[in-house]
């Protein structure tokens, strides 16, 4: 983007068509709040499974 | 290696230890903060503030609040108040009330929580905006809050470029950034990385605060509120307007707590060097850890919790596009090991997350 000095169009008003830049989500999830879209991730990793985990997790997650 | 980068996360915020948050603390606040002396005087103006008032911290601070840069709050119910407080001490747990700022380009709705600092005769006000409306026609000119040109004005004859909103910015060449590779290749070649990611953070908690405005000036919505969607396009639309590339959002592995994050064109990759190895091949290269420190700063932000994103695959390393993995904080060390040891790519790093076992931690 090119500058004249004092003035630039603002980025945040500018609205380009880039298309999507989203995938691999449906729309009605993408259409939740994003706090709570975001809240619904598991972002410590899936629950573990019982039947492979050492004693300790296991005990922890029990 | 990086485990000290984001080393530097905000304490949870507590108004009476304000005056010991340092300035880039405030910045990441997602509300106004202005610091007064008992006159009025303004000491302390942050990020957010800043971008609401479209005012530059360098040009308000020094001059007094409510006769030269707010005299919309030179009312009772603004500056009476404040003066009240002050002549009371500003002991006690602080005021509260609503108001009504007024600029040239809107109004704005706040509400206002004014407080003491602990150990000084210092005055907080804390500034939460919950509406903003077009400008009222009906309100007295001379009553409106300053404009960056009229405090400062011709600043462009002393080489400062504002752009719409009048945040200062520098029209950079990317070279610029082949250039602090180069420097950080000779004087740090083994440590940079902890550098540029943490500088990400940093510039991601401020890209937050940005965008948490324009989500409020444009749909009276916190960026939490707004449709998973419209976030998207919102922060991709911030990296791909100010020239950093094209960002994709995959939510394709969230089951795994996974966010997968590509990035066409990247800038920092394009002024990488590139390096090959013996073969002719590429060397695995990854360079747009600032970019990935910015993800993680801003997305930590959004979704409320520590998130830390690192680059898994890098134009400069010879990929398509630059790859980025979001996960958990806790959860980086895994993507860290696996990356010194010379994993590259998404699906690599999601195999060894997958191997990784739950920590006994993450479970309580």
């Amino acid at each position: 983007m090119s500058a004249s000095p004092g003035e630039r169009p603002c980025p945040d008003d500018e609205v380009p068509d880039r298309g999507s830049v989203t995938r691999g989500a449906s729309k009605e999830a993408l259409d939740r709040p994003a706090g709570d879209f975001l809240a619904a991730i598991p972002w410590d990793g899936p629950s573990p499974n019982p039947d492979t985990l050492d004693g300790p997790t296991f005990l922890a997650w029990l | 290696m990086l485990d000290l980068a984001e080393a530097s996360s905000p304490a949870p915020f507590d108004p009476r230890f304000i005056d010991d948050r340092a300035d880039d603390e405030l910045d990441a606040l997602p509300f106004g903060v202005i610091c007064l002396d008992d006159e009025g005087t303004i000491l302390r103006y942050n990020l957010y503030e800043s971008r609401f008032a479209r005012l530059d911290r360098n040009t308000v601070i020094g001059r007094n609040f409510f006769a030269e840069v707010a005299p919309c709050t030179r009312t009772e119910d603004f500056e009476g108040r404040f003066r009240s407080f002050v002549a009371d001490g500003g002991h006690g747990s602080g005021l509260r009330f609503d108001f009504l700022f007024d600029f040239k380009f809107g109004a704005q709705y706040v509400a206002i929580e004014l407080c003491r600092a602990a150990s000084a005769p210092r005055y907080y006000l804390l500034v939460n905006r919950t509406k903003v409306i077009g400008p009222r026609p009906s309100f007295p000119v001379e009553l409106l809050a300053a404009e960056q040109a009229v405090l400062a004005p011709d600043e462009s004859r002393h080489g400062v470029l504002r752009d719409n909103l009048e945040r200062r910015f520098v029209d950079a060449p990317a070279s610029l950034f082949g250039a602090l590779r180069a420097a950080c290749d000779r004087l740090a070649p083994e440590s940079w990385q902890l550098f540029a990611t943490e500088w990400g953070v940093q510039w991601g908690r401020r890209a937050a605060v940005d965008l948490e405005a324009s989500a409020l000036e444009k749909s009276d919505l916190s960026l939490r509120e707004l449709s998973m969607r419209e976030l998207a396009s919102l922060v991709a639309g911030y990296l791909l307007e100010r020239g950093w590339g094209l960002p994709t959002f995959d939510f394709g592995a969230m089951v795994e707590g996974v966010l997968r994050v590509d990035l066409e064109r990247s800038a920092l990759a394009e002024a990488a060097p590139r390096r090959l190895r013996a073969d002719g091949t590429p060397r695995p290269e990854l360079a747009c850890h600032l970019v990935a420190g910015c993800f993680s700063g801003l997305l930590s932000s959004i979704a409320g919790r520590r998130l830390a994103a690192r680059e898994v695959a890098c134009i400069a390393g010879g990929a398509p596009v630059c790859s980025f993995v979001v996960v958990a904080h806790e959860r980086r060390a895994v993507i860290d090991a696996a990356i010194r040891e010379g994993t590259r790519g998404v699906e690599p790093i999601r195999a060894a997350l997958r191997r990784a076992p739950r920590s006994v931690e993450s479970l309580r």
